[in-house]
């Protein structure tokens, strides 16, 4: 017996030489700075605990980052899909279009005002008029993936309350507010939605602008630009993708700027002083290289900037004019963002991010 | 407090008595059938093999692969939720593509996803079952990186014809129906096995999100299945077989913690497989020729989503003695697959053919090597060349002390799978195969005394693996070779028990520790969901008629995709009591179970809730 229980040490020795844990890491408090930036994850489908906010502050020459700047301010996580981050400068809207949840928080300090959860159904973005917020919602999602009463939700930001609803196109994507007008990206067709704010129970005005709308962007004469490409059941020719100018009138279609590589959610950014897209596309495949393509919206040419791999963001910081990328390398580790100068010079790349970064907010 | 001390009680005692091992190399292998060729085992000696007989089957025969590996093999089981949910399979830190899992010599990992869905395969049906720690590509192809599961029958010629019948009950209305025959005569020989089982899995959790308590809401499923095996000898050196396995499970797809009163997004899961493999084997004076064709069709619907492929695959392979002491084996196989899925191109087809050779020579009584090589060629690209290597000392072998040391090494490679190369509508020209290698090192010791036997196994192992495939966001999302793995770690499990002894109480006790190192070698942090220690150990006692067994696993912490959010740890008790009970020829095991003991909340995978304690009672009749 006396060999049992030499060999029970030696194995419980063993064991507990290679026994060690895996470790927790803490990211860091969020401390609003004088300046900084907001990033949001997305996250990864199915796991809303991968769903964050990274939040850089600098404070004089100081500068924090943190990883959960939304768990720190609020003790809670954003949870499921961040679709629409956006601000006007006073507070922050967040969907997490698979939590169902519209979050209203403070611009600064991302402490949380109101969640809005009743009757929310995948919401997706924002747009702003004053005192307003505008969410977009592809609705409730049906047995063969399809979703149905998609909404724009009109909601009091002072009270948090959905104070009107309407009934839009199907997958309502991007949405802009300029000029009396409500501009309505309905992704799961052609079309372009413009509603009048002042009678939103009327008919919208349809432009059709033969591609896959999906977002808008104001340039510096005010005129409306909207993102298309295609999707896997909506294919469009590849002349109508790329960046699409919306009339005066905002009945039809008045320019494009052709963009074959746009990728499939069209993602688009202004620049700080209106004159330039920034567009994320891909060559062609099967080249896995993604790129920032750089259009000129007054003389409507294009080039490309950046180019790198698992592109999902760009924004221009208002500030330094510097280019802002978000990087995701794939859907199963933490993302980075990348920060180049206006004429595309690496300055900072790989710097940590969340899941599936996607959009910057400037403070 | 209550669990804890459990724990720390049990496994203490599992350690001062030391524990149990069926980690030890089989001879199954030397007591085949003699018309039948060797099997990959027997060119595998230096490799670390786990083997489960009917015996050990038996207590986990009304659940799946999912639950028996889950409980007993050094292997993690990644279970979405509740039993019937999908469950896949790491192996040594390696993703769930990375372990084949063989039937009659077919990979069943679907083709177009890689996987196997452990949930969906009964351990009802088989008779024996081996687990093939690390790399084995050479052996068994593509996708045997961190390990193979064997799924074997066991054809007993000269035996009296045998039937059994089982059925189970237990909580959220979990039902067993089961029957399974051999039966036959000296030319023909017979298995069917039939089975039906299914569960609502309506079992109440704590939602954190809701902070309340809730009904598990859309986690039920139904199992069918259908197996059947005849056997004919025309000869007496020559034997045809034809075995026939069909499977079809409807299951609600268990959503996320967050949606569970979220009726929209409910969704379910519809899969079909067969399987048909015909075998021809003759035992010439010099070779003996084994060679078979096998048709597999799987399909499974995901809403309106189709996912279906079938392929035949052909294989022949021949095997002689060299010498008493040489033995080799040379062989091929061609596989061709037809995909249906709704995201290829149409048309998309992709063969991939093999050939291979293995040696093993017995030096002595105690010291013996093989070597096995393996090239693949597939559609458009040519697999790495896949060589392995075995050998096995025996250093002491008396009266009371046998102990062998085992070594392996051996180069691995998974081919990209059909969603991996062709989703999108376009072939994926740039993708490669994964490539990796595996070392293993490790020792067997069994100490017999007048009443008591000892067993101590130990492997230690490294497996390198390189050209990982991801899925990365594009233009369409595309997979890609992005990422460098390694792991190294031990597997141990010690066993000691009674069973030779002249005692009425039998009693074994067994634990077993599993250390995985695996490590994303771009970002040095443990692989997600993969678990760097893992306990699980077993109490059994039989009494005259009367038997009871406590399993406990304890899983540690598990990384995830994010950085800052990791998976707690638990430790979970089953217990079964039963009691055999003899009609005149019919043997009647009635044995009442309950799992997760002390009710443990906790979540295998992330955000999908495990069930809370639960009960089933089982009757088994033999006749």
């Amino acid at each position: 017996m006396k060999q049992f229980y030499k060999f029970s040490i030696l194995f419980a020795l063993v064991a507990f030489v290679f026994t060690s844990c895996v470790d927790d890491k803490d990211a860091a408090p969020y401390v609003p700075g004088q300046s900084g930036f907001q990033l949001s994850n997305a996250g990864a489908f199915g796991k809303p605990n991968t769903s964050s906010i990274t939040g850089v502050s600098i404070v004089d020459e100081d500068t924090t980052v943190s990883q959960g700047a939304f768990e720190s301010a609020n003790n809670e996580k954003v949870l499921g899909l961040i679709e629409g981050f956006s601000s006007n400068g006073t507070v922050t809207v967040i969907n997490a279009a698979a939590s169902d949840r519209i979050i209203i928080a403070n611009a600064q300090t991302l402490k949380m005002n109101f969640e809005i959860k009743e009757n929310v159904h995948n919401p997706r973005y924002t747009a702003f008029d004053g005192n307003t917020a505008y969410v977009t919602m592809w609705g409730e999602q049906q047995p063969d993936y399809s979703y149905a009463n998609p909404k724009i939700l009109v909601i009091n930001l002072s009270t948090g309350e959905v104070t009107k609803s309407i009934d839009c196109g199907l997958s309502p994507e991007g949405i802009l507010f300029h000029n009396g007008k409500l501009f309505v990206a309905s992704s799961a067709s052609f079309n372009v939605e413009v509603y009048d704010v002042s009678d939103l129970d009327a008919e919208p005005t349809i432009i059709n602008v033969n591609a896959v709308p999906q977002h808008f962007v104001l340039d510096y004469a005010n005129n409306v630009w909207v993102s298309a490409s295609e999707t896997w059941s909506l294919p469009a020719e590849a002349a109508n993708k790329g960046l699409i100018k919306l009339s005066s009138d905002y009945t039809e279609v008045s320019a494009r700027i052709s963009y074959e590589g746009i990728g499939s959610d069209g993602f688009v950014n202004i620049s700080e002083n209106g004159t330039k897209a920034f567009v994320i596309g891909a060559e062609s495949w099967p080249s896995t290289k993604t790129e920032i393509v750089e259009m000129n919206l007054a003389d409507k040419s294009s080039s490309t900037i950046i180019t790198g791999e698992g592109f999902t963001g760009v924004a221009q910081n208002p500030a330094t004019k510097d280019i802002y990328v978000a990087i995701t390398p794939d859907f199963e580790n933490a993302g980075y963002y990348s920060i180049y100068s206006e004429t595309g010079t690496p300055k900072f790349e790989n710097q940590e991010a969340g899941v599936g970064p996607f959009h910057f907010i400037f403070n | 407090m209550t669990k804890g001390i459990i724990s720390i009680v049990f496994l203490f005692s599992s350690i001062s008595l030391f524990a149990q091992d069926e980690f030890q190399l089989p001879d199954r292998e030397l007591k085949e059938v003699e018309i039948t060729a060797k099997t990959m085992k027997y060119y595998s000696q230096g490799t670390h093999i786990q083997s489960f007989d009917s015996t050990q089957l038996a207590l986990a025969n009304d659940g799946s692969l999912a639950n028996l590996l889950r409980d007993k093999a050094g292997v993690h089981i990644r279970e979405y939720g509740a039993a019937g949910q999908l469950s896949t399979i790491s192996m040594r830190g390696s993703s769930p593509e990375n372990t084949a899992i063989v039937w009659h010599g077919i990979n069943l990992n679907s083709m177009t996803t890689g996987q196997t869905d452990m949930s969906t395969i009964n351990t009802f049906y088989f008779d024996d079952i081996d687990v093939q720690y690390g790399s084995s590509s050479a052996q068994y192809g593509s996708g045997a990186v961190g390990g193979a599961i064997l799924l074997q029958d066991n054809i007993k010629w000269n035996q009296k014809n045998s039937f059994e019948l089982q059925t189970a009950y237990g909580s959220f209305n979990q039902q067993f129906y089961g029957f399974k025959a051999q039966y036959g005569n000296d030319k023909w020989r017979h298995k069917s096995a039939i089975l039906y089982q299914s569960a609502d899995n309506d079992y109440t959790f704590y939602n954190d999100y809701a902070k309340e308590e809730q009904t598990q809401n859309n986690a039920g499923f139904n199992h069918f299945g259908v197996l059947h095996e005849s056997h004919f000898r025309p000869t007496a050196n020559s034997e045809i077989s034809l075995n026939l396995w069909y499977t079809k499970d409807e299951r609600e797809i268990q959503p996320i913690m967050g949606d569970n009163l979220n009726p929209s997004r409910y969704d379910s899961l519809s899969n079909e497989n067969f399987r048909a493999v015909l075998n021809y084997k003759i035992d010439g004076t010099k070779w003996t020729h084994n060679a078979s064709v096998a048709y597999v069709n799987d399909y499974l619907l995901n809403g309106e989503s189709k996912i279906a492929s079938e392929r035949i695959i052909g294989d022949y392979r021949a095997e002689t003695s060299l010498s008493d002491k040489a033995t080799l084996l040379l062989g091929g196989t061609v596989n061709h697959i037809w995909p249906d899925v709704y995201a290829y191109a149409a048309n998309t087809t992709e063969t991939r053919s093999s050939l291979f050779a293995a040696i093993r020579y017995d030096f002595n009584d105690r010291l013996s090597a093989s070597a096995t090589i393996r090239q693949t060629w597939v559609t458009g690209y040519v697999a790495p060349f896949t060589p392995s290597a075995n050998l096995t000392y025996l250093a002491i072998d008396n009266q009371k002390n046998k102990l062998t040391i085992k070594s392996s090494v051996g180069r691995s490679y998974r081919v990209p799978t059909l969603n991996e190369r062709y989703w999108g509508g376009e072939t994926n020209s740039n993708i490669q195969p994964e490539d990796g290698y595996n070392v293993d090192l490790g020792g067997d010791y069994t100490l017999t005394s007048n009443s008591l036997r000892f067993n101590l196994n130990v492997t230690g192992f490294y497996l390198r693996t390189s050209n990982k495939i991801l899925w990365v966001p594009g233009n369409p999302t595309y997979a890609k070779n992005v990422k460098n793995a390694r792991s190294f770690g031990v597997e141990s499990a010690a066993k000691l028990d009674n069973y030779h002894s002249n005692h009425r109480l039998k009693w074994a006790v067994g634990l077993s520790y599993t250390f995985t190192d695996a490590q994303n070698m771009d970002k040095e942090k443990q692989l997600i969901y993969v678990p760097k220690n893992q306990f699980k150990n077993y109490v059994t006692l039989n009494y005259h008629k009367w038997f009871i067994n406590v399993d406990h696993q304890a899983i540690g912490k598990r990384t995830t995709s994010n950085d800052y959010y990791n998976l707690d740890a638990f430790s979970v008790f089953n217990a079964a009591v039963g009691k055999s009970i003899q009609f005149n020829k019919t043997a009647l095991r009635i044995t009442f179970k309950v799992n997760n003991l002390t009710d443990e909340a906790y979540q295998n995978y992330e955000e999908y809730p495990m069930p809370g304690r639960n009960y089933m009672m089982k009757a088994n009749f033999t006749f």
